[in-house]
């Protein structure tokens, strides 16, 4: 089984924010599709930290800027704990749901 | 974890093994850190600043035991997505809105971290919180980290800090200048009503026939001395304090603090540390490492962290070079903090590290060597003195160890 770290991070936020009224980001489809950035296995360990905080430590290991697509969604503190899994969501943007609530660039 | 893990059990055996919580601190964010390293299962949870102190209870519990005492205590639900342990809380909106916005405790942090004196603008905005949302920011990770305890001031100065707030620009200016004098007439309404409130708390007996009387006096010194003064004819109050995470709130007396802590061991010889080895034994050292010239201490797990690959860069590098000299073996010990001897054997075991570990496992030498969760090097000289320290994974995973046995 893949699991993809992002993607659950994303599903449990467009979760907590909903779908039909939040402001959440949807600009990057396939762009990214295959990028060898977005699929380097990735080790995290935060509990307590809010996605504004966590989100550039993520774009700092992968070399892709992914930040909040909201001030809703940044301020969302989270725990996440993964370990040397894929960090391929971009290329499966929709799998969990169809909110998604970063951006990348 | 994928990956790691030479015989994986399956989730639905895992499950049913009893497993036993011990987080550094009762708290939200640190009991969701202890599921994931006991269950070793990965972990999304939306997190609040709060204590689930009611789970130590429990003791020795199974994961669903667990999840099913958290969601009856705290109403979290649970469930299994791609392999994740997913907890998403039923009371979102309300906990989010009980919570210190985040982005006001991020901006105060980098405030801190810039400059440890405590900026009235911004303890005036912290207090207008419930003193509630204010104590419950001693479960931030970052803010305990930085500054453990600043939470409190703006509980304790609460009424000079409200009254502040209601200032204007100019008046909050005067308080940074020479200090601002205030007579009651003078004041606001808002200002009235709020020093009324403040009154009621510090001197209750004060007559309100006297407050046409009355006067007040604010100052904040470049310091980070505060002064509030009130007097109502033969009545008078001061509050003397300092608004700085580097001294004593009541003499101004500068403190190490923990971030610093390592400064204190700069160029003074090791202090007696009493470990445990792999299998268990007592280990002293220095005196039980005669050439040791490296002290790494790094947990196992280590957070916060956010690493490519398995998150343990620095120790495979670290490994591979003792691995190809194997003499340098007696000149370095890893100490991993929070972790027991067969915690360690497990851990060494699994991963594959030719690194001689020890066992600190109630934290207490991290305590006195770093002070700090981030992995931190101590290089000492042949006199057992430190002469170089290197704190954050970043610096230590791209650091050359092989300079370091020079």
């Amino acid at each position: 089984m893949v699991c993809r770290l992002p993607v659950i991070l994303v599903s449990l936020c467009a979760c907590l924010l909903g779908t039909s009224s939040t402001p959440v980001a949807a600009e990057v489809d396939g762009a990214f599709r295959g990028d060898s950035r977005l699929t380097q296995p990735l080790t995290v360990r935060v509990s307590g930290m809010s996605l504004d905080r966590l989100l550039p430590r993520i774009s700092k290991e992968l070399g892709v800027t992914l930040r909040p697509g909201s001030t809703a969604v940044g301020d969302i503190r989270v725990a996440v704990f993964a370990e040397g899994l894929p960090a391929d969501f971009l290329s499966e943007p929709n799998s969990a749901n169809p909110a998604r609530p970063c951006h990348a660039g | 974890m994928p990956g790691s893990d030479p015989a994986p059990e399956t989730v639905s055996n895992r499950s049913e093994t009893p497993i036993e919580l011990r987080p550094r601190v009762w708290s939200m964010a640190e009991v969701l850190s202890e599921i994931a390293r006991r269950t070793r299962k990965p972990l999304v949870s939306d997190c609040y600043l709060m204590s689930w102190h009611r789970v130590r209870a429990l003791g020795p519990a199974t994961l669903p035991q667990i999840q099913s005492r958290i969601d009856r205590l705290w109403g979290v639900e649970w469930d299994l997505q791609d392999g994740y342990i997913l907890g998403r809380s039923r009371t979102y909106f309300a906990r989010q809105a009980w919570d210190v916005p985040e982005r006001l405790v991020t901006a105060w942090l980098d405030e801190i971290r810039n400059d440890p004196r405590l900026r009235l603008d911004t303890l005036a905005r912290l207090a207008e919180w419930p003193e509630s949302a204010l104590t419950a920011l001693e479960f931030h990770p970052e803010l305990q980290e930085t500054a453990p305890d600043a939470n409190g001031f703006p509980v304790y100065y609460n009424g000079p800090l409200r009254f502040y707030g209601l200032l204007s620009p100019a008046q909050r200016k005067r308080v940074h200048s020479e200090g601002l004098q205030l007579a009651y007439p003078e004041l606001s309404s808002p200002m009235q009503r709020h020093f009324h409130r403040w009154l009621l708390e510090q001197a209750p007996h004060v007559p309100e026939a006297g407050l046409a009387e009355a006067s007040l006096r604010i100052a904040y010194s470049s310091e980070g001395h505060f002064q509030c003064h009130w007097k109502i004819g033969n009545t008078s109050s001061a509050s003397d304090s300092w608004l700085d995470i580097r001294r004593d709130w009541l003499t101004g007396e500068l403190q190490v603090r923990e971030v610093d802590f390592p400064q204190r061991l700069a160029g003074k010889p090791l202090p007696a540390m009493t470990l445990r080895s792999p299998a268990g034994e007592p280990v002293l050292l220095p005196r039980d490492a005669r050439a040791l010239r490296v002290l790494l201490i790094r947990s196992p797990w280590l957070m916060p962290s956010v690493a490519r690959g398995t998150g343990d860069e620095d120790l495979q590098k670290l490994s591979a070079l003792l691995t190809a000299r194997p003499e340098l073996a007696e000149r370095i010990r890893l100490i991993c903090p929070d972790t027991t001897p067969a915690e360690v054997k497990a851990w060494i075991a699994e991963r594959k590290l030719a690194l001689p570990c020890l066992a600190d496992p109630d934290g207490s030498v991290r305590d006195v060597v770093s002070g700090l969760r981030e992995p931190r090097a101590i290089v000492v000289d042949e006199e057992k003195k430190v002469v170089r320290i290197i704190s954050g994974y970043d610096q230590i995973r791209s650091v050359d160890w092989s300079t370091l046995f020079q």
